[in-house]
C-alpha cells in the first residue's frame, strides 16, 4: 500500500503539470493572436491613411478656388495625423521609423498653415507649390513602401514578428530618403488642451530659436559664486560643478549644493555659460504647514525677482498646491505685457522661501521691443468678438504664434456660458490669432 | 479502498490548487479618487479623514502627499487594502456614497488633465526610481519634449505607451503607484522646468543595449542617466 503513495502523487503532480502547462499555451496563444491582430490592423490602416494623404494632397493641388483647396488640405491634414498616430502604435524601432514619423507630422502641420492662408483668400505661390509636390512624391514613396512590405509580410504567412523585422529594414531606407526633406519651421500640432491649467499662458516658447541673451562667456568658479550669491538667502552652502550642459539652446553649468534644513536633500540649479543667468533652481525639499496666502507668495517672489535685477516684471498666473505655489511672470514694457518673456518662481508656502525658478522663456527671448500704436482701438477690436459672450476685461499683449512670430494683440478675458476665456484679437488686423480656454480652479487663478 | 481516497483527497487538492492559480487578480478602476485627484469628493475625504484624526493638512480638495499618508493610515486602521486610493470599498467605510449622482443637465465645463499628471507620475516613478530629484524632473522633461516633436507621437499616452520606447512599460511596473517625489517632479515637468534643455531621448549607460542611442548628441549626465537630443 504504502509504495504506491509516491509515485502516486508524481503521478498527480504530473496530470497537473501537463494541465496547467497546456492552459497557459492556449492562453499564450490567445494573446499572441490578439496582439497579431490588432498591428495588422494598425498596419493595414496606416497604409489607407497614407494613401489618403497622397490622394488628397493631389486633389488640393488640382483645385481651382481656395475654398475647394482648403477642403482637400483639411482632409490631407487629418489623414496624416491619424497616419503618424498608427505608425507610432506599431513595435518598429525608432531608429529606423523616426524620419517618417516626422515627416507625417509635419506634412500636417504644413497643410495646416496653408489651410489658414486658403480661408483667408491666400492662392499658394511658385515656391509653396514646389513644397507641396515635394511632399506629395515622399507620400507617394512611402504609399509604395508600405504596399510592399504588406506584400512580403502576407506571401510570408501574417506574423506579428514578421512585420517587425520588415518593417524595420524596409522602413529604414524610406527613413533615409526622408532625411533630405527639411521644411520649413512650424511649430506641431499641439494637443487640443485648456492650456492654462499648468502651464500659464504661451509657456510654450517658440523652439529652434536663437537666444537673445547677451554677455561674456563665465568660467566655472564664476558660475559656482553666482550660485552662492542668488541664493544667499535661502542657506544653500558648498556649490560644486556636476557637469557642462551642452548641445542645447542654452548651454551651462549643472550644479548641486546644499541646504542645511532639508535633511541631506540637495537642491540642483543651472547657470548660463553665456552671462551666467540661472537658468532653472529646484529645491525638493518636504512642506510644513502653510502659513502664507497667495498674496504674501506674490510678494515674495516679487521681492526675490527685483533683488537679482529682474525688473518691470508683473504676476500673470499662480497655481497652489500643497504647500507651494508657483507664479508666472511675464514683462511689461510701455503698458504692454510681453508673454514671451516668462519666468516662473516657487515659493514654499510654509516660510516663504524661493524653492524653485526657471527662467529659459525670458533668458531666450527678452530684448527691448519697438511696440508701434495699434491701428485698431479697443472697440474695434471688441466687436471682432462673438456676441454670445461677455467681455469681462481687455487688455494688449504680445503674444508668440506659430513661426516664431511675435504679435501684439488685444486680450479680453470673457465669459461663455461656465467657462471663462482669455481671446487674442490681433491688434493691427483685427483678426482673431488664439483663443485660450481656462479651466477655473481654487488653486490656480489669473492674477491680472 | 484507503489508496483511492488517498489519491482522491490529492488529486482534489492539486485541482484545488490548480484553480487557485488561474484567478486573476484584477484592479477594478471606477470613479476613484487618487493622487493628483481634484474636486469636492476629495474636499469630502479631507473633511472626514481630518474629522476623524488622520489628517491634519489643508482642505485643499487636492489629493496630495498628505491625503495620500491619511488616506493609507485609514485604510490600515479599517482593514481595508492600503494602497492610497479611495475606491468602493475605502468610500463605504468613509461613509461617503458609493454611486455618485449624475448631474442634472450635462455642463460644459473644461476638463483637467488630472490623469496625464498621474500617467507622467507612474513613468518617472518606474524610469526614475532612485534617481536625484532634478533627474525625476529631466524624465518627466524628456516625455514633455517628445510630445512637442514631431518625430513622436503627439499625446502623453502616445508618447509613454509606444512600442519600445519604455522598459517600465515593456515590464508593467509602470502601473505601480508613484511616490511623493515622482508626483511633485511631474508637476515641475509640467510647469515647465527642463533640466535637460530639450533632450528627446534619456538611456542608462550600464544597461543600454542599442549602439543606435550613442549616435544622439549628448546634453548631460544626471544621476545614472544620459540625456540627449
Amino acid at each position: 500500500m504504502r509504495k504506491y503513495f509516491l509515485p502516486g502523487v508524481l503521478l498527480v503532480a504530473l496530470i497537473a503539470a501537463a494541465a496547467w502547462g497546456y492552459q497557459q499555451q492556449q492562453q499564450k496563444n490567445d494573446y499572441h493572436t490578439y496582439l497579431d491582430i490588432q498591428f495588422q490592423r494598425q498596419f493595414y490602416d496606416l497604409i489607407g491613411h497614407v494613401e489618403n494623404v497622397q490622394v488628397d494632397l493631389s486633389k488640393a493641388m488640382l483645385s481651382g478656388s481656395s475654398n475647394d483647396m482648403a477642403k482637400y488640405l483639411n482632409d490631407t491634414v487629418m489623414q496624416s495625423y491619424l497616419a503618424q498616430e498608427k505608425l507610432t502604435q506599431l513595435p518598429f524601432n525608432h531608429g529606423s521609423i523616426r524620419q517618417t514619423e516626422k515627416f507625417l507630422s509635419q506634412i500636417g502641420d504644413y497643410c495646416t498653415a496653408m489651410v489658414n492662408k486658403a480661408l483667408e483668400g491666400y492662392v499658394p505661390n511658385e515656391e509653396e507649390m514646389t513644397t507641396m509636390q515635394e511632399l506629395h512624391s515622399y507620400a507617394n514613396l512611402l504609399a509604395q513602401e508600405l504596399f510592399e512590405m504588406q506584400q512580403q509580410v502576407v506571401s510570408g504567412g501574417v506574423n506579428f514578428g514578421d512585420l517587425r523585422s520588415i518593417g524595420n529594414r524596409n522602413l529604414q531606407q524610406v527613413d533615409d530618403h526622408m532625411k533630405n526633406l527639411n521644411l520649413i519651421n512650424i511649430e506641431e500640432r499641439m494637443q487640443d488642451y485648456p492650456e492654462l491649467i499648468y502651464d500659464g499662458p504661451f509657456s510654450e516658447h517658440m523652439k529652434d530659436v536663437k537666444p537673445r541673451l547677451e554677455g561674456d562667456e563665465i568660467s566655472q568658479e564664476e558660475a559656482l559664486r553666482i550660485v552662492s550669491e542668488t541664493f544667499k538667502n535661502q542657506g544653500i552652502t558648498n556649490p560644486r560643478i556636476i557637469e557642462n550642459i551642452q548641445n542645447t539652446r542654452l548651454d551651462g553649468y549643472y550644479i548641486r549644493a546644499e541646504k542645511e534644513v532639508n535633511n541631506g536633500r540637495e537642491v540642483s540649479v543651472a547657470v548660463s555659460k553665456t552671462g551666467g543667468q540661472i537658468i532653472w533652481y529646484l529645491d525638493p525639499r518636504q512642506m510644513g504647514e502653510s502659513t502664507l496666502d497667495t498674496k504674501e507668495a506674490i510678494s515674495k517672489a516679487t521681492e526675490f525677482l527685483e533683488d537679482k535685477g529682474y525688473k518691470d516684471m508683473v504676476p500673470t498666473y499662480t497655481m497652489a498646491y500643497e504647500g507651494e505655489i508657483i507664479i508666472n511672470y511675464a514683462y511689461q514694457q510701455e503698458e504692454v505685457l510681453i508673454y514671451p518673456d516668462l519666468i516662473k518662481v516657487k515659493v514654499a508656502l510654509d516660510n516663504g522661501d524661493i524653492i524653485g525658478m526657471e527662467t529659459e522663456g525670458y533668458l531666450i527671448n527678452h530684448h527691448q521691443r519697438e511696440i508701434e500704436e495699434p491701428e485698431l482701438t479697443e472697440e474695434e477690436a471688441r466687436e471682432k468678438i462673438s456676441s454670445r459672450a461677455s467681455v469681462e476685461r481687455a487688455r494688449l499683449a504680445i503674444i508668440p504664434t506659430e513661426g516664431n512670430h511675435e504679435v501684439l494683440c488685444y486680450e479680453f478675458k470673457v465669459k461663455f456660458g461656465q467657462d471663462n476665456f482669455l481671446v487674442y484679437i490681433d491688434a493691427n488686423t483685427g483678426h482673431q490669432r488664439r483663443i485660450l480656454l481656462m479651466v477655473e480652479q481654487e488653486d490656480g487663478t489669473l492674477v491680472i | 479502498m484507503r489508496r483511492t481516497k488517498t489519491l482522491a483527497i490529492l488529486l482534489i487538492t492539486a485541482m484545488l490548487l490548480l484553480t487557485l492559480s488561474y484567478i486573476a487578480v484584477e484592479k477594478v478602476y471606477g470613479q476613484n479618487l487618487y493622487w493628483g485627484s481634484r474636486g469636492d469628493d476629495v474636499r469630502e475625504v479631507q473633511t472626514r479623514l481630518q474629522r476623524w484624526g488622520y489628517y491634519d493638512g489643508p482642505i485643499s480638495s487636492v489629493y496630495g502627499p498628505q491625503t495620500f499618508e491619511a488616506v493609507k493610515d485609514f485604510q490600515r486602521a479599517n482593514g481595508l487594502t492600503v494602497d492610497g486610493v479611495v475606491g468602493p470599498q475605502t468610500r463605504a467605510a468613509l461613509g461617503m456614497p458609493v454611486q455618485t449622482t449624475a448631474p442634472a443637465a450635462p455642463a460644459s465645463q473644461g476638463v483637467s488633465r488630472s490623469d496625464d499628471i498621474n500617467l507622467l507620475a507612474r513613468t518617472i516613478h518606474a524610469e526614475a526610481k532612485g534617481e536625484p530629484y532634478e533627474g525625476k524632473v529631466a524624465v518627466g522633461a524628456v516625455i514633455l519634449n517628445r510630445v512637442r516633436n514631431p518625430a513622436f507621437p503627439n499625446t502623453m499616452a502616445g508618447v509613454v505607451y509606444q512600442p519600445c520606447a519604455f522598459e517600465p512599460v515593456k515590464r508593467g511596473t509602470i502601473n505601480e503607484a508613484p511616490d511623493d517625489d515622482a508626483f511633485r517632479a511631474a508637476r515641475d515637468a509640467l510647469n515647465g522646468w527642463d533640466p535637460t534643455g530639450g533632450a528627446i531621448y534619456f538611456w542608462n549607460p550600464a544597461t543600454a543595449t542599442s549602439p543606435w542611442i550613442w549616435t544622439r548628441q549628448i546634453s548631460l549626465r544626471i544621476g545614472r542617466h544620459v540625456f540627449a537630443h
